[in-house]
């Protein structure tokens, strides 16, 4: 099969495999991206196999959804997505046990058993080097021998199994599930499997509930041409999103987030703005795509996001940000901590856990460690100061009008950024950088270029393009906010439409700068 | 119950529906004949916009080959001002973009000959024979006819080298001529001299099928150049005057820069000229060149380029017999002209070992004018000059 089409860049591949059919699904299928030539051959056919098979036929579609998903997971790597496959298979067991025993130790035990393997393997690929690495260092630092070499964190992280921090949230939201008896467990393997593996989600979320699925799956699927609408509708603005905007922000702040040191200040200062674009429009944009593509085989995901830089404060943000994430952190780990019961220090200790945990699960670093604690203790403040306003009516009714919202609005976003600088991995070894920086390294190195002047290289591009992108988002963002999009959508004739449609595929082309990066979430 | 009936029962339960929770409630009738619409009107408009586009980068080198269409379009003007007047046109790499200060020549040009005069710079940066034998096949097909033509011979392009991993070795210029800047014709036409041809191909497949795409970069230079950095920019003959010639952006360079420069230079070219036997891809399509000029009456003289003598010491002795020996073979065969101006000009005169600077590219063009482009023309007696 040809390089991609519509975005040229590849994520890492994975390990290769011996057996010749599985190196000719890697052939098929290089790159385990959405808006790439190849998936897209490789949907097409899918799609038209699903719904030619008749609606009474049910299960068999869902055996077909199954085996695409395989195959794509195993298009990366064979062996990985077996693993995959059996940690599935064993979460169904483990599910199926609780469900026919009474007994509550027992179903606590295999509770405790499916989440602690899922951990386990999670934290064996993931975190394994992280750790391991950190051990090194600190015996050394001790004056021990650690007898055993640093890890190689790059090999490593090719072995990790992409999409495993999300299926296995969804793995471990099941089983607490069912050891609730929020839901019964699953007794239908091919529906579990589909649950776990259904391709628009394996990727890279959104983290989808067992309860949410697993319904959609039982209930027959019907061609439905507002769904196929909607999908196609989710899709196109993801590519858009992805290729226009979110790796056209790339070409800005890619090279300052590696070299900081060589850019001036104003400089630096764009590239954290282009970064909190793209960043955004490349995890939303894979969420509305991914959506999109579930749309179009008769499933609903969960929204991902909700226009998060208008939100007038932290805690907004982060019910507008990732919102699988965010609502599963809240539901799995906030809550049976406590929650906000309690005295107010054990409520705050919750949160910093809550979100220390949450910015690990983004990376094996300090950096994303310490822009989940930055966050919150946000959140902290957020809280301190809610209470202090609403302690002065004055003060609550100023923030409340459209001037103080819009200043807590700037201000969120403009804290916003600045945790965005943290959140950047390691980078490899470079001629410059023999034994490569941590991200953090690199976090430091942009704050002091930015809170003090510095002269330096400018930016990478002429910066009006990162001007009228950023005023194309929050346009964007200010027309869906006010309900004007929704208003006019509903009066827009169908052919109209369909040419936006064509339009803004043309569009994605167009503005798709040299080489396409990976999808920032695809490493988590 | 037998065996086939319990496999066709566990079966059909695994593969057929059981029953579930009832269907999703059914959308309003008035919602799908639109949302049929637009998916439909969608597809269609889709494969519509990419086949319009790509069929008028076909037919129009505006967007497919701007470097091209913007120097023709300046010729163009020159001509239509010029109506009758005999032109000199030099065709070559960015070495001649740089060297060859066509409103210089033009200032003396016509004055000498008693009459309105074209001269014209069509240096391509990053082109050679296969390039050049390209245009002017496109400028013979536009109706431009010069007087004299000038053909720039940078010797590296003669060889056949690795064009890419994996590929066969072919003419040097196939690294930065694509598919997608080529007619069909004309791509089937390079394949012959060497350019990879599943490469070729599936570029021009992509400038015709996907052209918002592939063709994205020439179409954003025209629209927004700014948002392109530089090295995509398709529409650097913008910037050039309009007789084509791009002035050098300094006067000067410190001997620093220069060594700098000259460094640069040799990583690109030492390999190439380190054992460069004339007789690959670049080479036929120079003999072709000048088989054309015969068969279409066009005067033409082949340059070897005023090269430093840093730049010079890159040849090996017997590179250097094989080029002129080459040289000398095709003069002879196709009755043209040879311009050996590899010494004219001191090494000061620029910036990297074989493009000009200002003072350098005057120094060139005046000796260039009086050498042989006033002798080609005053030999020709008291008759009109030469014209289209």
């Amino acid at each position: 099969m040809s390089l991609t089409l519509l975005a040229n860049s590849a994520a890492d591949k994975g390990p290769a495999s011996e057996f010749l059919y599985f190196r000719w699904l890697h052939d098929l299928l290089p790159e385990p991206f959405f808006h790439t030539q190849a998936f897209l051959l490789f949907f097409l056919g899918v799609f038209v196999l699903y719904w030619s098979i008749p609606r009474k036929w049910q299960m068999t579609r869902i055996w077909v959804l199954v085996a695409a998903s395989f195959n794509f997971y195993a298009a990366w790597s064979a062996e990985l997505a077996f693993l995959v496959t059996t940690t599935t298979l064993a979460d169904y067991l483990f599910g199926r046990l609780m469900d026919a025993s009474r007994r509550q130790g027992l179903r606590k035990t295999v509770m405790i058993v499916s989440i602690t393997m899922n951990l386990g393997i999670l934290c064996y690929f993931k975190y394994r080097g992280f750790f391991l690495n950190e051990l090194h260092d600190a015996l050394v630092r001790l004056g021990r021998d650690p007898e055993y070499a640093k890890l190689d964190l790059k090999a490593l992280a090719l072995f990790v199994p992409f999409g495993i921090s999300f299926y296995t949230f969804e793995a471990i939201s099941y089983a607490v599930d069912v050891y609730r008896r929020k839901i019964r467990a699953e007794t239908s393997l091919p529906r579990f499997l589909l649950f776990i593996l259904f391709l628009p989600h394996l990727v890279s979320g959104p983290i989808v509930r067992a309860g949410d699925f697993l319904t959609q799956t039982r209930r027959p699927k019907r061609w439905n041409w507002v769904r196929m609408q909607v999908g196609v509708q989710l899709f196109l603005m993801g590519v858009f999103k992805k290729m226009a905007i979110a790796d056209r922000m790339a070409v800005f702040s890619d090279p300052i987030f590696q070299n900081p040191q060589d850019y001036n200040t104003g400089a630096v200062w764009m590239a954290v703005l282009a970064y909190a674009i793209r960043i955004y429009c490349d995890f939303s944009g894979y969420s509305d795509m991914a959506i999109g593509l579930a749309h179009l085989l008769g499933y609903k995901l969960t929204n991902n996001f909700n226009m998060p830089y208008i939100s007038a404060n932290v805690s907004e943000f982060w019910r507008r940000w990732h919102i699988s994430l965010s609502t599963w952190l809240r539901d799995y780990l906030f809550i049976p901590l406590g929650g906000s019961r309690g005295s107010r220090w054990l409520n705050y200790r919750n949160l910093m856990i809550t979100m220390t945990l949450g910015g690990l699960w983004h990376g094996a670093a300090w950096s994303y460690v310490l822009w989940g604690v930055a966050h919150g203790l946000l959140l902290i403040l957020h809280r301190q100061f809610k209470d202090f306003a609403q302690a002065r009516p004055r003060l609550d009714a100023a923030l409340q009008t459209t001037l103080g919202t819009g200043f807590r609005v700037l201000l969120t976003f403009f804290c916003v950024c600045l945790c965005w600088v943290l959140f950047q991995p390691n980078s490899p070894p470079t001629e410059k950088f023999p034994l490569g920086r941590s991200g953090l390294e690199k976090a430091l190195t942009m704050y002091e270029r930015m809170f003090s002047l510095h002269l330096g290289l400018a930016l990478p591009l002429h910066n009006r393009s990162l001007w009228y992108t950023a005023g194309f988002v929050l346009i964007c963002h200010l027309v869906v906010s006010r309900g004007l999009w929704q208003r006019a959508y509903a009066r827009i004739p169908g052919p109209v439409l369909g040419f936006g449609y064509a339009v803004c595929l043309c569009a994605a082309m167009v503005l798709a700068p040299d080489s396409g990066s990976s999808f920032i979430y695809f490493t988590f | 119950m037998n065996l086939t009936t319990r496999v066709a029962g566990r079966l059909r339960s695994a593969l057929v529906a059981r029953p579930g929770p009832p269907a999703a409630p059914p959308v309003p009738r008035d919602r799908r004949p639109k949302a049929a619409v637009a998916v439909a009107v969608g597809a269609a408009a889709a494969v519509v916009l990419q086949l319009a586009l790509g069929v008028a980068t076909e037919l129009s080198l505006y967007l497919r080959d701007p470097g091209y269409a913007d120097k023709e379009l300046r010729l163009a003007r020159q001509e239509k001002a010029n109506p009758g007047a005999p032109a000199v046109v030099m065709l070559g790499t960015s070495r001649t973009g740089f060297a060859f200060h066509a409103g210089r020549v033009h200032e003396h040009l016509a004055p000498a000959l008693g009459g309105p005069a074209v001269a014209f710079n069509f240096g391509i940066p990053a082109s050679g024979p296969v390039t050049h034998l390209v245009y002017l096949r496109r400028l013979i097909a536009d109706g431009h006819r010069p007087a004299l033509l000038l053909v720039e011979v940078l010797p590296p392009t003669l060889a056949d080298v690795p064009v890419g991993p994996a590929l066969p070795a072919g003419p040097l210029e196939a690294r930065f001529l694509f598919g997608d800047r080529l007619r069909h014709a004309e791509a089937e036409a390079v394949i012959g001299y060497g350019f990879p041809a599943a490469e070729v191909r599936k570029k021009w497949r992509g400038s015709v099928f996907t052209p918002w795409y592939t063709s994205r970069f020439p179409l954003l230079g025209r629209l927004a150049p700014s948002a392109l950095p530089w090295h995509l920019r398709f529409d650097w003959s913008r910037s050039c005057d309009e007789l084509g010639w791009s002035s050098p952006i300094t006067d000067s360079v410190t001997p620093e820069e220069y060594e700098a420069a000259l460094g640069r230079a040799a990583a690109e070219y030492k390999a190439v000229l380190a054992d460069m036997h004339p007789t690959g891809g670049g080479a036929k399509a120079l003999a072709d060149l000048l088989a054309l000029c015969r068969e279409q009456g066009i005067p033409a003289q082949l340059v070897l380029m005023p090269e430093s003598a840093g730049f010079r010491a890159l040849y090996p002795p017997a590179t250097t017999a094989r080029l002129y020996q080459f040289l000398s073979g095709l003069c002879s065969e196709h009755g043209c002209g040879l311009i050996d101006a590899r010494t004219w000009l001191p090494d000061s005169a620029f910036t990297d070992g074989h493009h000009m600077l200002r003072p350098g590219a005057e120094a060139f063009s005046d000796r260039l004018l009086r050498e042989v482009i006033l002798p080609f023309f005053r030999p020709r007696g008291p008759g009109p000059p030469p014209g289209r």
